[in-house]
């Protein structure tokens, strides 16, 4: 018997140090090769040339605006929306989940199309405005955002700490902004993060309507430059790193609050 | 006119209709408690009058004005719920506080007023920890804090305490009952446990099937029950099968021993009846009693097995093809019989009822089940 738990530790180290290879392996390579700039010596050169463009900066504070404004607007249109279902409407839940699945199965390709399609002629000529950029931003971050909301809610005992509230005299708003919102505030955060993180790094709308976003931006100096790329993919991990060890101190403080992770805990 | 009246109130869920024609009275001060099984309406009856669900038909009056249609938030009615409901992002002050707040009680009163709260539930020292810091117990107090703070018009209460173990429930309940006398507040409560019921109220309706089978003081709940099912449903009973001999005298033959009840046995002559009689309402026959006492039935079983329960110790035993229960007070002079003895008890004959041929029981085929024996 003890024997036996002694052989499925070792198993279970085993894997995970398998596991953590495979995954540190090509990260460590790319971070090398991102040193190589120099011909024989190891430099942040290549770090330096990214910082020295003008482009890097440019891009990246578009992005930054773009994925302000996917976070508003995504966060505006469906925390009341979740909060309803888990409410009201219990039975669209599956509905909802299917919809939310959608951004996975529809490749962006077909959903930039769709967009400039519908929205290339008066009245809804849209396709110059980075709003369309901001909608087509909001669909595909809406998985993160959804599943983040409602993971949160199902937590929370949505319906008993509303019906608590009512009885204690509350209307929709001070429920809203003094129990469910302050208790959402992990799923907020994760799903604030991980728009984030999806808008920053997104090509294929920006590409097609035409944005001088970061996105595109990494795509054309991994086009034509060596170790710029590298270099900006590990600064891109770090971005996405640095929001997930965000979201977790920033939870720290909340009282009985769990990290949760694009609806995972 | 009652203080809460509930008036033929209904409620249907898609073609399933939980409450039906329900017609209550519960007046001011009283601690009522809805006691029932699984389903029966008794939850979705204090929703209603809470206002978290809306009668399909009828009306329900406080203080004698129509609140059916009135949103929750309106109805000024405290709420404790099962899962006790806090609010996590809250210390337990600002959980009491939280109905305060919204009732814009200023400040100075309202701290006060916590602070009286937190007294009352004993938790003077716990006001600055958050709910995940409680015990179950501890939670419940609070959401009873919370509840009471905005000094409702009744409190309502929803099996808060099925989620605590046992120890904690017993000293929750008389907390809640001497809260509730304190206060002089209008309380009900939902529970599917009798002896909950029985101890903390001053009246209980008994619900099965979306209506009102009894409503009474716990006395009268146990001791005269209005139908078949209350009788069966309120404490342990012992149904014995048999025919009536001499309806007149009220005389009723059981597995070749006859013994008489006070019910009425009127047009049952010759027919097949059941009558019950409670476990304690049974005691040992004295070896001089003859039973020939006009106002004693003397009955003689097998035993089977014993069994204590704490201050009472139960015995079990066959009388024909049917066990009976006996409990006896716990003490060192009784007498404790093996299995096989012969046992001859009596029973008063005004503690033997008529129990109606076809008449629904809480226990379907016998007052004493298989589990029970065990």
């Amino acid at each position: 018997m003890k024997n036996g738990g002694a052989t499925r530790k070792a198993m279970s180290w085993f894997w995970l140090i398998i596991g953590l290879l495979y995954f540190f392996i090509p990260l460590l390579s790319t971070f090398l090769f991102s040193l190589k700039g120099k011909k024989g010596v190891l430099s942040f050169v290549a770090y330096q040339h990214v910082f020295a463009d003008p482009k890097f900066l440019q891009s990246f504070l578009f992005s930054l605006q773009m994925s302000v404004y996917t976070i508003i607007v995504g966060l505006v249109l469906i925390v009341p929306t979740a909060i309803l279902i888990n409410l009201k409407i219990p039975k669209a839940k599956p509905v909802i989940e299917l919809f939310s699945l959608m951004p996975f199965v529809i490749p962006p390709v077909v959903l930039a199309f769709g967009l400039i399609k519908f929205y290339a002629n008066p009245p809804l000529a849209l396709v110059s405005s980075p709003a369309l950029l901001v909608a087509g931003y909001v669909v595909i971050s809406f998985p993160y955002i959804y599943r983040s909301v409602d993971t949160g809610l199902t937590s929370m005992d949505l319906k008993v700490l509303t019906e608590a509230a009512q009885s204690l005299g509350a209307g929709w708003l001070s429920i809203l902004f003094k129990v469910i919102l302050p208790n959402l505030r992990t799923a907020l955060l994760s799903a604030t993060f991980l728009t984030f993180a999806t808008v920053i790094g997104e090509l294929t709308l920006a590409v097609l309507l035409a944005w001088p976003a970061f996105g595109p931006y990494m795509a054309h100096v991994g086009r034509d430059l060596a170790y710029e790329p590298a270099a900006l993919a590990i600064l891109s991990f770090m971005m996405t790193w640095g929001s997930i060890s965000l979201i977790q101190f920033l939870s720290r403080g909340i009282p009985g609050a769990k990290s949760e992770i694009g609806g995972l805990h | 006119m009652g203080f809460i009246e509930l008036h033929e109130i209904t409620k249907s869920f898609a073609n399933n209709t939980v409450v039906k024609n329900l017609s209550l009275s519960v007046e001011e001060g009283k601690f009522l408690s809805f006691l029932g099984g699984s389903g029966c309406g008794k939850t979705t009856t204090l929703r209603m009058i809470a206002g978290f669900e809306t009668p399909t038909s009828g009306r329900i009056l406080i203080e004698g004005k129509d609140v059916s249609r009135v949103p929750p938030a309106r109805r000024n009615l405290g709420m404790v719920f099962q899962n006790y409901a806090l609010f996590p992002n809250m210390t337990v002050r600002k959980n009491i506080a939280f109905g305060l707040k919204i009732a814009k009680v200023p400040a100075q009163e309202m701290h006060a007023r916590v602070d009286e709260m937190l007294a009352l539930i004993h938790m003077e020292n716990y006001g600055d920890r958050y709910p995940h810091q409680l015990s179950g117990g501890q939670q419940q107090r609070v959401a009873l804090a919370r509840a009471i703070a905005v000094r409702p018009k009744a409190l309502l209460l929803d099996e808060p305490l099925s989620a605590l173990d046992a120890k904690i429930r017993v000293q929750l309940r008389d907390d809640i009952r001497n809260i509730q006398q304190e206060l002089g507040i209008t309380t009900i409560y939902v529970t599917h446990d009798q002896e909950e019921a029985m101890s903390i109220s001053d009246q209980i309706a008994v619900m099965r099937n979306g209506g009102i089978e009894q409503v009474g003081t716990p006395f009268d709940i146990y001791n005269t029950p209005a139908t078949s099912y209350v009788a069966s449903f309120i404490g342990t009973l012992n149904l014995l099968e048999g025919y009536v001999v001499d309806a007149a005298l009220g005389k009723v033959d059981l597995n070749g021993t006859t013994v008489r009840t006070v019910s009425d046995l009127r047009g049952f002559e010759g027919k097949k009846i059941r009558l019950t009689v409670r476990p304690e309402a049974l005691s040992v026959a004295r070896q001089d009693d003859a039973g020939s006492a006009s106002d004693v039935n003397n009955i003689t079983g097998t035993a089977e097995r014993v069994k204590f329960l704490g201050s009472t110790v139960r015995f079990v035993m066959k009388f024909g093809e049917t066990y009976m229960f006996m409990d006896r007070f716990n003490s060192s002079q009784l007498v404790l019989p093996k299995k096989g003895d012969s046992i001859r008890v009596s029973f008063a004959i005004d503690a033997c009822r008529l129990l109606p041929e076809g008449d629904a029981i809480a226990m379907p085929g016998s007052g004493v089940s298989d589990e029970m024996i065990q």
